[in-house]
């Protein structure tokens, strides 16, 4: 056999190796996905350049398994003030007018099977943006991680063999006065270090 | 970590400060290169190589690796104060499924409930919830309701509906005929004034009150003979030595099983108390209760009432006193022995003794009533005048069909009452309805009695509703809605509210009625309505302050009439027809996890086989599935039999509730509907009929069992121990059994083991206390997302419940010992099924846990063969979830498995995850029962134990230790997680209570 | 050179005399033909098992698994069964091939090809039930070793089952080497033989530029040799670690340490039978009565009652074992097997694999074409159920009365086994027309010289080097000197 066909033998493996790693990894491999939304909202001006809190908006981060989108309503609570006339604000106005909800666009996806838990991460005292890239100085949301569970374990398994403490997190927010729940409010996260023992454990995301 | 300040990291590199991680962190790729950059060295390819790749890269992407759909996220436009996406929402109510009102917690998930929970302040239930009450959240998203009114199923509005039934009341009202409200006994004390007001309004109305078992209109009946006042009396079986119940399944359908079972535990917790309540059962079939009781006779279902006599005349001796009508009561066929021994058991522990009697016989009640003054159990074990007050003013169902024949009837209105299935007159009631000008059913679907009406009203389900009960005098129980109504449907009272016209909703009457009845007498200086009002709605139950009251003295003169028309009927035959543990009277026979949940019992699904004795069945020659003709009178029926042990050789016992006709999708012709072979005397339904005849046709049907084989074949899966064996020895009966192993040593093994640093899971199962009565089985399947498969799957051994109950007979098959074993995944030390999977889709966890990934199994089903104890499930196919309603149901912390994957017990891993990341949260360490799984939760006997056995002072560590601690397969070396405790028995064998 | 040992005693291998050159004819003869309508009919047959068999497999990976019989205490049935079963037919060839080449059994040479290919054939059929009694086939590579995105999650290399991949796909490779490095001058013949075509051009390519020089056979043997060597090993190997399937597990009839010798006797067992049954075929069609002889037939039957006797101790033992380990649960496992529900087919089995193999005793039987066919079939049947004793009746009643079940198989599973049949008949039919199924090289070199006298003369009575020993040296003029070999062009030069 010629040398040229060695080579593309070995080009043809390498090319199958790389469809079976691809395609039997996780679908939600979309790393560089950005899609564009339905109202041009640019967290580089909120998150960046006015420096919001992002659980200002993604009120659930904290709390919840989810840290949600927020709700059109929370957009309302400045901008029936601020740039009141500008075409995307009017879209949201018009949204909260109608009722209707505002349909995004998700940029960053895990598989169904996946139970990852936003309120674990962001009070064991993980910045957003380490799983999220640098929001703040994005106009429109990309996927900058690789979000496969591979990416996830390395930190999991880097932070269980350190017994490190976690820094207290949930300092005060900028605008939580304004947050809008009133009902009982779920217990605050403890502000006392902690050793953090991410799992590693297939049932600490998989159910 | 001395810095006080907070601080934040960003990555793991941001955190690192040494210089040789950073030195490492430089050249990140060191190790692990992608295959593909590794195949690519830049420089020795050429452009044409380059190109040939990057057509066959696109090509490979364009084939194999699409992106996922683009998905859409849609926030509420203004969310709701309470809610949070994600969390869940729970809200305290009470449980409709039948008239024992337990006390709930229903867990809403962005707002859909998902699953009931028991709630553990509740007095009655105290945190039990039974397989029905389990259920109802799935009757919740039943696609069969009807989803709007209706007139002849045309669908109509709300206010058209209102006009056509408030002018129709007003003609009847003008005509001078009569309307009749056709309802259940015990609606809870706002609905029955909801009812008061229609009453009030419409003066020619009058309540019939109707009940497909006629159990608490029996127990009414013969107390407003003997005391004067048609009540249920609240039984205390906590405080009882000795129980005897004549056909009374107590633990599993009758009046209150989940408190009471949760009292009969108590009673009978050896360990605890070093004390036993013994119980004597005497009954024609095997009920849950029967095989839970110490001593059980078998006697034909004419004979319980019989013998009940004879014990009572037995009590009337020893107490002097003179009972009227005994004597001509006929004397029973039961050994004079055992009434002898039963009557000095009672005898010796008069004030705590309790006699219950099952059925729907007046007389029986009355004996049972008698026995309990003759022992002087009532205010100890019996408290007539703290239980359910009943309607005293309605008329019976039997009378309501006498005035429809003679035609003063003009309006009927059916409440959330199906009287065309469960009665034995009920294919008379279309020709009767059809003279009646105004009739209306506010049934939640076209059942076969709203069929039969020309006005369709349907109500909203009790998840959707409000509402209260009183199970208990003086306890209080609070209904709220958990979801807005799915359709176009109305709370049934709030419709009688409208027809009266009165126009508030339910839940303005509801608060309404509160303040002025119930917040009067629970004020404390200073707190306003509102505030006890949302307390009481937080909490679900109020409980009254107790005002004495005096029983009624023991009235004789009624009882030689009801007990002289008591007969011995000389029969080949008798036909019993029960309620079974999950459908009861068959209201909710459209929900699939009943159906699917085995019988306690036959453990037979999805159908009602006729029982037989073994004895009996040999002498015909019938086999199970044999379907034999069975008639009575004019009735007859082809039923298949199934041969079970403990059965009266003269009884053929048949559960009532299947054979809907139009329960919907699932519920239709499921099993066979024999309500028409029940007997009616005077009026009176009667379960138990005399003079059937049972012929075997030569056809053969299927039955659709989950366990085929009722013996333990000498193996020491379960270990029993006699009451005064286990004082004397609390490790009696859990003696080394045989096997590899032996001698409680630990055998050799290659592996070094696990190391558990932080919690180790397990769960401990109290085999004394559990009864059998499933609750937990449908608790799992509702938090887990388990599928219901249906019969043809079930026939085929392939039910997918995580959680089974073993159930096995020892002794003679006439009158067996019975022990269930409730059967989960044993999270295994050495799990079996851990090596043989090849793609580590089982694996062990830190914690204890056996994990199943399901989206890395590939399906071998190695795992499930090797797994000894068969508790691993496999999906055969894609089960249905293909009705989006009943979707809705699916618990979102938990993966919906696909076909082709195995699947098993977790241990609610999602419970135990959940409930450390909220510890984690909070800052604060795990204490023991902050997690509980489903199984655990609902367990209306508390046999469950979860917990953490690395921490010590935990309950399943320490039972872990205990004496009747024992594993199963312990010579195999797995070393299961879940601990088994010996089944305490106080049959009287050694020197028991 | 070995054919001198012959002694002209000795009953020669190929009974009829023929030339050289005769013999290529011969075994060329069948691909060379028109088909005839007898081959038209078998493999008009097969191939609509085959596609029938397809189909369901198709229909059974499109509807789930559920279409088969199993349930939740039964995990495997006709599945495993019917994987052990063709693997153990997929033992004979290369054992036949590699371990009798390594004992210098002669008599090999003509049946060798074909059991070969046979091999290849069984272990496809095989092969195919591990990926469809997957509940999930789509993911079968996920038992494949690969890096991947999942962090350090790779496979479990203490499950059997992954054991069997790798030691399937091995034997799989290393037969399907061994076999194609033995056809290499066989190819070159046929190329030669062919006229300037596609065909030629496909057979130039297969034949790797064989050229027959010294050189080029010295090394051929020397490849060969270590092949043979290669493959001895893996031909135990195989079953042994199919066995483990079972015996590294905790079921009570599974759970012993007698499995591997006991499933790798079995397999011979097995294999030999269908080796008979498939020569007696092809010689009667293709009339090689004179190459695969009563003798070779003769010979195989004596393995099988080694084998069977083998076989037979095994499932003694099993009974001793489980009586004096005083387990009650292998007590238990054992009875159910000989008196349980599925005790008619313990019986089958012990009918078709302990009884009947001693038929073989009688010479008569042994030969007699018919009836050792006839033997070779009850022989599959009774290790088929062999497999499915173990299987099932094992599994159905294990420790848990709670859990005993009962199996009963669905069309499914039998139109699944049957079209494996489809499938390897019709790769033995093409296999017949396009490849030579004897070894045209290896059995001219037991062609009967022994008896010519002026050959024996010249015999050397002392040993020889291992690596000649079975050279063909089709090109030494002195082997034959009736004819002009350089002018021959079946036998390259």
């Amino acid at each position: 056999m010629s040398r040229v066909s060695f080579q593309a033998l070995g080009y043809a493996g390498a090319l199958v190796a790389l469809g079976l790693g691809g395609c039997s990894g996780p679908v939600n491999n979309q790393q560089g996905h950005m899609p564009a939304q339905p109202v041009a909202f640019s967290h580089a001006v909120h998150a960046g350049q006015y420096e919001l809190d992002c659980q200002y908006c993604h009120v659930g981060a904290e709390r919840s398994r989810h840290a949600g989108v927020p709700s059109a309503s929370v957009c309302m609570n400045c901008h029936t003030q601020v740039k009141k006339d500008s075409p995307e604000i009017q879209k949201v106005a018009a949204a909260v007018a109608a009722n209707a909800p505002i349909e995004w666009v998700r940029v960053h996806r895990l598989p169904d099977h996946a139970f990852f838990n936003h309120a674990s991460h962001v009070t064991a005292g993980l910045k957003c943006q380490t799983c999220h890239g640098q929001v703040q100085e994005m106009v429109r949301v990309e996927q900058v991680e690789p979000m496969t569970m591979g990416w996830c374990l390395d930190c999991h398994r880097e932070m269980s063999t350190e017994a490190l403490a976690a820094p207290t997190p949930s300092a005060p927010r900028a605008g939580e006065l304004l947050a809008l729940t009133s009902g009982t409010p779920l217990p605050e996260p403890s502000k006392s270090p902690r050793i953090l023992r991410p799992p590693s454990d297939c049932s600490g995301c998989h159910r | 970590m001395s810095d006080p300040l907070p601080k934040y990291w960003q990555s793991l590199a941001e955190r690192a400060t040494d210089a040789a991680w950073l030195e490492q962190s430089r050249d990140e790729f060191a190790e692990e290169l992608p295959v593909g950059v590794a195949a690519t060295p830049p420089d020795a390819s050429s452009r044409r190589d380059f190109f040939k790749m990057m057509g066959l890269s696109a090509a490979a992407a364009m084939v194999a690796c699409q992106r996922a759909p683009v998905q859409k996220l849609i926030p509420y436009v203004s969310r709701p104060d309470e809610v949070m996406p994600g969390t869940a929402l729970w809200y305290a109510s009470t449980c409709e499924g039948c008239s024992a009102r337990c006390g709930l917690l229903l867990k809403t998930r962005d707002g859909r409930p998902i699953k009931v929970e028991g709630n553990d302040e509740h007095p009655v239930s105290r945190g039990g919830v039974c397989a029905v009450g389990q259920a109802s959240v799935l009757s919740l998203y039943d696609a069969s309701r009807a989803r709007f009114p209706s007139r002849d199923c045309h669908r109509v509005s709300w206010t058209d509906l209102d006009t056509e039934v408030k002018a129709g009341l007003r003609k009847v009202a003008e005509a001078g005929k009569s309307i009749r409200l056709v309802l259940p006994w015990g609606m809870g004390p706002t609905a029955e004034a909801g009812v008061k007001r229609f009453l009030a309004a419409h003066p020619l109305a009058r309540t019939v009150r109707y009940e497909p078992l006629g159990e608490l209109a029996a127990i009414g009946d013969a107390y407003r003979l003997t005391h004067g006042a048609r009540v249920v009396p609240d039984y205390r079986f906590d405080r009882a030595q000795v129980i005897a119940s004549f056909g009374a399944d107590f633990l599993g359908t009758w009046v209150s099983p989940v408190a009471f079972t949760r009292q009969y535990t108590e009673a009978r917790d050896a360990a605890g108390r070093r004390a036993m309540a013994r119980h004597y059962q005497i009954e024609p079939v095997m009920t849950l209760t029967g095989a839970a009781a110490d001593r059980r006779f078998v006697v034909a279902p004419s004979e319980v009432t019989l013998a009940l006599g004879d014990v009572v005349r037995r009590l009337a001796v020893k107490a002097g006193r003179t009972v009227p009508g005994l004597k001509e009561l006929p004397a029973s066929r039961l050994e004079p022995a055992a009434l002898d021994e039963l009557a000095e058991a009672l005898w010796s522990h008069r004030t705590e003794s309790l006699v219950v009697c099952g059925g729907d016989e007046v007389a029986a009640q009355v004996l049972a009533a008698t026995a309990n003054v003759l022992l002087g159990n009532e205010g100890t074990t019996v408290l007539p005048m703290e239980g359910v007050a009943l309607d005293e003013r309605a008329l019976s169902y039997g009378e309501l069909l006498t005035e429809l024949g003679e035609g003063g009837v003009g309006a009927v209105l059916f409440l959330g009452v199906n009287p065309a299935h469960a009665d034995p007159r009920g294919a008379a009631l279309g020709a009767l309805l059809k003279r009646v000008p105004l009739t209306v059913a506010l049934n939640d679907r076209l059942d076969e009695t709203a069929i039969l009406s020309r006005l369709h009203a349907p109500a909203s389900t009790p998840l959707e509703s409000w509402g209260d009960a009183e199970p208990r005098r003086g306890v209080l129980s609070l209904r709220q809605p958990a979801v807005a109504p799915l359709h176009d449907t109305r709370d049934a009272v709030e419709s009688l509210l409208k027809w009266a016209d009165v126009p508030v909703s339910h839940h303005e009457f509801l608060r309404a009625r509160w303040e002025v009845e119930v917040f009067p007498h629970v004020t404390q200086a200073g707190t306003s309505f509102d505030a006890f009002w949302d307390d009481a709605v937080r909490r679900g139950v109020v409980t009254l302050p107790p005002v004495p009251t005096v029983p009624p003295s023991f009235r004789e003169d009624g009882m030689a009439k009801v007990l002289g028309a008591v007969a011995r009927p000389s029969v080949e035959w008798e036909l019993m027809l029960f309620p079974s543990v999950a459908l009861r009277d068959g209201a909710f026979a459209n929900n699939a996890w009943l159906h699917e949940v085995p019988d306690p019992i036959t453990k037979a699904t999805w159908g009602n086989p006729a029982l037989i004795a073994p004895s009996r069945a040999k002498e015909l020659g019938l086999r199970d599935g044999d379907v034999v003709r069975v008639r009575v009178g004019g009735e007859a029926l082809s039923l298949p039999v199934l041969v079970q042990a403990g059965t009266h050789p003269s009884v053929l016992g048949v559960a009532v509730g299947y054979g809907r006709t139009r329960a919907g999708r699932i519920g239709d012709g499921v099993g066979t509907n024999v309500f028409p072979l029940a007997a009616v005397v005077e009026g009176r339904v009667r379960r138990s009929v005399p003079g059937a005849t049972v012929v075997g046709t030569g056809e053969k049907q299927k039955l659709a069992l989950t366990q085929t084989h009722s013996r333990l074949e000498g193996r020491p899966h379960v270990r029993e121990a006699e009451l005064a064996a286990f004082l004397a020895n609390p490790r009696a009966g859990n003696e080394e059994h045989g096997g590899h192993g032996g001698n409680g040593a630990h055998p050799l093994s290659i592996w070094s083991g696990h190391e558990y640093k932080g919690h180790r899971w397990a769960l401990a199962v109290d085999l004394s206390a559990c009864t059998g009565c499933s609750a937990c089985v449908v608790s799992c399947q509702a938090e887990n997302n388990i599928p219901s498969v249906g019969r043809d799957e079930v026939l085929r051994q392939r039910e997918m419940h995580w959680m089974r109950i073993d159930r096995y007979y020892q002794g003679d098959e006439a009158n067996p010992q019975v022990v269930h074993q409730p059967m989960m995944c044993q999270h295994c030390e050495n799990a079996p099924c851990e090596t043989v999977c090849p793609v580590l889709a089982t694996v062990h966890s830190s914690e204890g846990l056996n994990q199943q990934v399901y989206n890395r199994c590939v399906g071998t089903r190695y795992c499930a063969n090797n797994c000894p104890t068969k508790v691993r499930r496999f999906n055969w196919f894609d089960y249905p979830h293909d009705e989006p309603l009943e979707r809705m149901v699916l618990n979102p912390d938990v993966v919906v498995r696909s076909r082709g994957v195995m699947e098993k017990c977790s241990l609610c891993v999602q419970r135990v995850q959940e409930g450390k990341a909220a510890a984690a949260r909070e800052g604060r360490a795990l204490k023991d029962g902050d997690i509980q799984t489903a199984c655990q939760q609902s367990c209306p006997a508390k046999a469950l134990h979860f917990g953490d056995v690395n921490d010590p002072d935990s309950r399943v560590a320490k039972l872990a230790k205990d004496g009747r601690a024992f594993r199963l397969l312990e010579e195999l070396n797995i070393g299961p997680s879940i601990t088994y405790l010996t089944k305490i028995q106080n049959t009287g064998s050694g020197s028991g209570t | 050179m070995s054919q001198q040992h012959l002694s002209p005693l000795r009953v020669p291998l190929v009974t009829e005399p023929r030339t050289l050159g005769q013999l290529t004819e011969e075994i060329c003869a069948p691909m060379e033909r028109a088909p005839t309508w007898k081959w038209w009919a078998a493999f008009a047959i097969a191939v609509s098992v085959l596609g029938t068999g397809a189909g369901i497999v198709a229909y059974q990976v499109g509807t789930g698994i559920g279409v088969w019989g199993l349930n939740k205490t039964i995990g495997w049935a006709f599945d495993i069964t019917n994987f052990v079963f063709w693997v153990g037919i997929g033992h004979a060839g290369t054992l036949i091939s590699a371990i009798l080449f390594l004992f210098r059994q002669k008599w090999r040479t003509s049946i060798n090809r074909a059991a070969e290919a046979m091999t290849l054939f069984a272990v496809m059929c095989a092969a195919l039930f591990p990926v469809i009694h997957m509940g999930r086939p789509w993911l079968a590579f996920w038992v494949l070793p690969y890096p991947n995105t999942r962090g350090s999650l790779w496979v479990n290399f203490r499950s059997p089952l992954l054991w069997d991949v790798f030691a399937i796909s091995t034997y799989f490779t290393v037969s399907a080497v061994f076999w194609y490095v033995g056809l290499i001058p066989d190819l070159a013949t046929v190329r030669d033989r062919l006229k300037a075509g596609a065909k030629k051009a496909v057979f130039k390519v297969l034949s790797l530029g064989w050229t027959g020089s010294h050189r080029t056979w010295s090394r051929y043997e020397t490849v060969y040799l270590l092949l043979a060597g290669l493959a001895t090993p893996l031909v135990l190997s195989v079953h042994t670690i199919v066995s483990m399937d079972f015996a590294t597990s905790v079921i009570p009839g599974w759970h012993t340490t007698i499995f591997p010798p006991y499933f790798v006797a079995g397999a011979v067992f097995s294999g030999f039978a269908m080796v008979l049954t498939l020569m007696i075929i092809t010689r009667v069609v293709l009339g090689y009565e004179h190459l695969i002889t009563l003798r070779h037939l003769e010979n195989m039957t004596k393995v099988i009652i080694v084998t069977g006797g083998i076989v037979s101790l095994a499932y003694a033992t099993e009974f001793f074992i489980a009586w004096y380990s005083g387990n009650p649960y292998e007590r238990f496992a054992f009875m159910n097997r000989a008196f349980g529900p599925y005790a008619w087919a313990y019986w089958i089995m012990v009918t078709c694999n302990v009884v009947s193999p001693h038929l073989f005793w009688f010479k008569k039987i042994r030969t007699s074409p018919a009836a050792i066919f006839a033997l070779s079939l009850v022989i599959n049947v009774g290790m088929w159920f062999e497999r499915f004793v173990i299987i099932v009746t094992s599994l159905h009643r294990d420790f848990l009365p709670s859990s005993w079940s009962m199996y009963t198989p669905t069309m499914v599973e039998v139109g699944t086994f049957i079209g494996t049949f489809g499938l390897f008949f019709t790769l033995f039919l093409l296999f017949v027309r396009v490849l030579p199924i004897i070894s045209i090289g290896e059995v001219k070199s037991v062609l009967g010289f022994a008896r010519n006298p002026h050959e024996h003369a010249e015999a050397h009575p002392s040993t020889h080097a291992p690596a000649r020993d079975v050279s063909t040296e089709p090109s030494s003029p002195r082997l034959h000197p009736p004819l002009a070999i350089a002018t021959r062009k079946d036998v390259p030069v």
